[in-house]
C-alpha cells in the first residue's frame, strides 16, 4: 500500500464537494435567494420601462437598484450563513464521525479548513448564482465589471467572516440546535456593538473635550489642536462587516450622490463638528473597504485556528509525572 | 508494542481508570475483558488519542502516543464501539472517504475499498447507503475501516456484540487472520470465555485497575485452580475433616451440602495429594475426592465480584 507523506487533497473538503454537493439543498438555496432577489429586480425595471424616466435619472435609479439587490443579498446571507455553517462540525459530533476522523491522520486544523472550506465554497456559489441579476445594472452602463467584481469580493469576504462563528461555536457546542442560535447571537451582538461602538466612543471624546472647555463656546474645542483627538477611533467601525458593503457600495456608485453612500461620504456630511480632523480625503477613510477586508480575513484565520484548539482532545502540554503521585495519594 | 503505564483517569469525582498498566506485545491477539464500566472504553480512548489521562502515559514503540499523535495515527487503527458512519454514503465510498483522509487517493483508494469490503463480506452490499445496512453489517464495515490504513496495532472495542453465530465466527476467522499477519490487536469484551477461543493473552479489567493478565493457558490454569475441590465423607466424620482442613495451609474456604464438602484450594496437584493422604492417614473415609470442571465465567465472576483477591474462611 502506498502511503504518500503528504495529503494531497482535503479528504473532507473533497468528500462534501464530491458526494455532498451531488444533493438538492443546493440547488434549494441557490433558487431560494434568488427567488427573494429576482422581484425586486423585476419591479425596478418594470418601474423604469413604465415611468421612462429621463437619461439622466436613470443612473440614479440603478444604483439604488445595486443598493438593494446587495443589501438584500447581505441579508439574507446574514441568516443563511449561521445555518449553513452551525451544524458542520456538532453534527459530525452527534453522528459520532468527528472522534473517528480524529483518529485518522488528519489533524483538527485540516479537519476545520476541510469542514470550513466546503461551507464556504458553498456559499460562494449562492453568491455567484445572484450575480446575473446584480449584472443587470450593466445595462445602463455606470459601472464597470471590475467594480462589481469588487463587490462580489466585499460579499465572499462577508460570508467567509460569518462563516468563522458558525464553525467556531459548532466545535465548541455539542448540539447543533444550541450552535445554531450561539451563532446567530453572537453575529447579532457583534454586528451592534461593532457599529455603535466607534460612535460612543466619539461621544466620549467629545464629551471630555467640552468638560475641558466648558467656559468658552460650546464648539472651541474642534478647532484647538490641543485637545484629544479621537478621530481615529472612528476606524473601529471597520470590523464592523455591514459597514464594509455600505462603503464599497458608495464607493463604486456613489460620485453621483456626492459620496453620501459611502462611510467617507458620511464623514463629509457631518463637517467638521463630528470628526475635527479627520476629512473625507484622509487615506483611512478612502481605504475603508480594504482595511476592513484584511481586519475580517484576519479575525477568520484567528476564529477558525480557534476552533481547530478546541477540537483537538488532547490540547495541551502532556503532564509529567508529578501528577499522577499525586492522584495516587488522593486515593489512599 | 504497547506500554501502558499508570493510567489515571477522572470524570468528575468518579475514578474510572485507577493506576492502570499494561503491556501487549507484538504480534498478540490480547482480549480485555471487564464488566460494564469497568473502564475498556475509556483505556482504548486514551490508547487512540481521543482522551487525555489524567496520569500515566502509552507508549506505542516506545514512543509517547500524545507527543507522536500524527505519526502513531498511521500505525493504530481503531473501531469504536459506535458506528459514527454518514448518511447518504454507500459503503464503497465510505471506505473510500477514510481512505483519502489516511492520504490513499483515487485508484488505490477504490481497489482497497473493494479489498477491504471483500474481507469483511460486505462485497455485495457495496453500493447501499450505510444507514441501510444492518448493525452486524455496519460493525463489519467499521473494521473495514479500521483496517483502511494497514493499521500494525488494532483496538475494537467490543466488535462482536451485535453479531448472530455465523457473523462471530466470522469476525474470529478475519481476526486470527489479521493476527497472523503479524498485526497486534486488543480487543475487549464482556465475556471472558468467548475471547478466550480465540486471543492469545487476556487481561481483566476491574473498576479501573488490572486485575489478572496473563497468556491464555495461564488463565485456563487459574479457572482450574480457581474451581473448588469436592470432597464426600461420612456425615459423622465432618467435624474431624473440618479440624484436619483448618490446619492445612493452601484451604481458603470450606462450605459443607449435608456430606459434600467444597473447598477452596490454592496449592498444587501435590499439596492436593498430600492433603488426601493426610485425610486418609487420620482414618477419614472419603468416598470421592474430584476437583470440579474449570469455568472461565466462574473465574471471571471470582475475580471481578472480589473472592479471589480476599479470600476468607467460613
Ligand atoms: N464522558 C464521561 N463522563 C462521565 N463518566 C464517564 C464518561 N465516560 C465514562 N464514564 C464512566 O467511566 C466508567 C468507565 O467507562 P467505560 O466506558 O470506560 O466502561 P466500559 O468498560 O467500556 O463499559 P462497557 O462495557 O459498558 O462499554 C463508567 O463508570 C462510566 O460511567
Ligand atoms: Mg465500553
Amino acid at each position: 500500500m502506498s502511503k504518500p507523506k503528504k495529503n494531497k487533497t482535503n479528504a473532507v473538503l473533497y468528500k462534501e464537494m464530491t458526494i455532498d454537493m451531488k444533493r438538492p439543498k443546493i440547488m434549494i438555496i441557490m433558487l431560494l435567494i434568488n427567488m427573494f432577489l429576482v422581484p425586486i429586480s423585476f419591479c425596478f425595471f418594470m418601474g423604469i420601462m413604465i415611468s421612462s424616466v429621463a437619461a439622466s435619472c436613470s443612473y440614479r435609479v440603478l444604483a439604488w437598484y445595486l443598493i438593494a439587490m446587495v443589501f438584500v443579498e447581505a441579508t439574507l446571507l446574514l441568516f443563511l450563513t449561521p445555518a449553513i455553517t452551525a451544524g458542520s462540525i456538532s453534527l459530525e459530533k452527534e453522528r459520532q464521525t468527528l472522534d473517528v476522523l480524529l483518529t485518522t491522520r488528519m489533524t483538527p486544523w485540516e479537519i476545520i479548513k476541510g469542514k470550513y472550506g466546503s461551507d464556504f465554497i458553498f456559499l460562494a456559489l449562492m453568491v455567484i448564482s445572484t450575480f446575473p441579476l446584480l449584472a443587470l445594472v450593466f445595462i445602463y452602463g455606470g459601472i464597470s465589471f471590475f467594480q462589481l467584481l469588487y463587490i462580489g469580493l466585499v460579499l465572499l469576504v462577508f460570508i467567509g467572516f460569518i462563516s468563522c462563528f458558525g464553525i467556531f461555536f459548532s466545535a465548541l457546542t455539542k448540539n447543533t440546535i444550541v450552535s445554531v442560535i450561539l451563532t446567530y447571537l453572537f453575529v447579532m451582538i457583534y454586528i451592534s456593538i461593532t457599529l455603535s461602538f466607534p460612535f460612543i466612543v466619539q461621544a466620549i471624546i467629545a464629551t471630555i473635550n467640552e468638560m475641558l472647555y466648558e467656559d468658552k463656546n460650546l464648539f472651541a474645542w474642534i478647532t484647538n489642536p490641543h485637545f484629544i483627538n479621537g478621530d481615529i477611533f472612528i476606524m473601529l467601525g471597520t470590523f464592523n462587516p455591514l459597514l464594509m458593503i455600505f462603503d464599497v457600495l458608495g464607493n463604486t456608485i456613489g460620485y453621483d450622490f456626492g459620496d453620501m453612500y459611502s462611510v467617507k461620504g458620511m464623514i463629509s456630511l457631518c463637517g467638521t463638528d463630528v470628526l475635527p480632523h479627520f476629512t473625507q480625503s484622509n487615506i483611512l477613510v478612502k481605504l475603508w473597504t480594504p482595511i476592513s477586508m484584511i481586519e475580517m480575513i484576519l479575525i477568520s484565520l484567528g476564529v477558525l485556528k480557534l476552533s481547530a484548539v478546541i477540537l483537538n482532545p488532547v490540547k495541551g502540554k502532556v503532564k509529567e509525572k508529578k501528577r499522577n503521585v499525586s492522584i495516587a495519594n488522593q486515593q489512599q | 508494542m504497547i506500554e501502558i503505564k499508570h493510567l489515571y483517569k477522572r470524570y468528575g469525582r468518579f475514578l474510572a481508570l485507577n493506576d492502570f498498566s499494561l503491556n501487549v506485545a507484538q504480534g498478540e491477539l490480547f482480549g480485555f475483558v471487564g464488566s460494564n464500566g469497568a473502564g475498556k472504553t475509556t483505556t482504548m480512548r486514551i490508547c487512540v488519542g481521543l482522551l487525555k489521562a489524567d496520569g500515566g502515559e502509552v507508549l506505542i514503540d516506545g514512543k509517547n502516543m500524545l507527543r507522536n499523535h500524527r505519526e502513531l495515527a498511521e500505525k493504530v487503527g481503531y473501531v469504536p464501539d459506535y458506528f459514527g458512519v454518514y448518511k447518504s454514503l454507500s459503503a464503497s465510498e465510505y471506505l473510500h472517504f477514510f481512505a483519502n483522509a489516511y492520504g490513499i487517493y483515487g485508484k488505490d483508494a477504490d481497489k482497497l475499498s473493494a479489498e477491504l469490503l471483500d474481507l469483511v463480506n460486505l462485497t455485495h452490499k457495496k453500493d447501499v447507503d450505510v444507514n441501510g445496512l444492518s448493525r452486524g453489517m455496519k460493525q463489519r464495515l467499521c473494521l473495514a475501516r479500521g483496517l483502511v490504513h494497514n493499521p500494525d496495532i488494532l483496538f475494537l472495542d467490543e466488535p462482536a456484540s451485535g453479531l448472530d453465530p455465523k457473523a462471530r465466527y466470522e469476525l474470529k476467522e478475519i481476526l486470527k487472520n489479521l493476527s497472523s499477519m503479524g498485526k497486534t490487536i486488543i480487543i475487549s469484551s464482556h465475556i471472558l470465555p468467548e475471547l478466550a477461543e480465540m486471543c492469545t493473552s487476556v487481561g481483566i479489567i476491574d473498576k479501573g485497575h488490572l486485575v489478572l493478565q496473563g497468556s491464555i493457558e495461564e488463565i485456563h490454569r487459574a479457572a482450574a485452580m480457581s474451581s473448588p475441590l469436592n470432597l464426600t465423607v461420612n456425615e459423622n466424620q465432618i467435624d474431624d475433616v473440618f479440624a484436619i482442613l483448618q490446619s492445612n495451609p493452601f484451604v481458603q474456604k470450606v462450605t459443607a451440602q449435608g456430606s459434600i464438602l467444597k473447598i477452596v484450594f490454592t496449592g498444587t496437584k501435590e499439596d492436593e495429594g498430600k492433603m488426601l493422604a493426610s485425610l486418609v492417614s487420620s482414618n477419614i473415609a472419603v468416598n470421592s475426592f474430584y476437583r470440579e470442571e474449570g469455568s472461565l465465567e466462574s473465574l471471571f465472576m471470582q475475580i471481578v465480584s472480589g473472592q479471589a483477591a480476599a479470600p476468607k474462611r467460613s
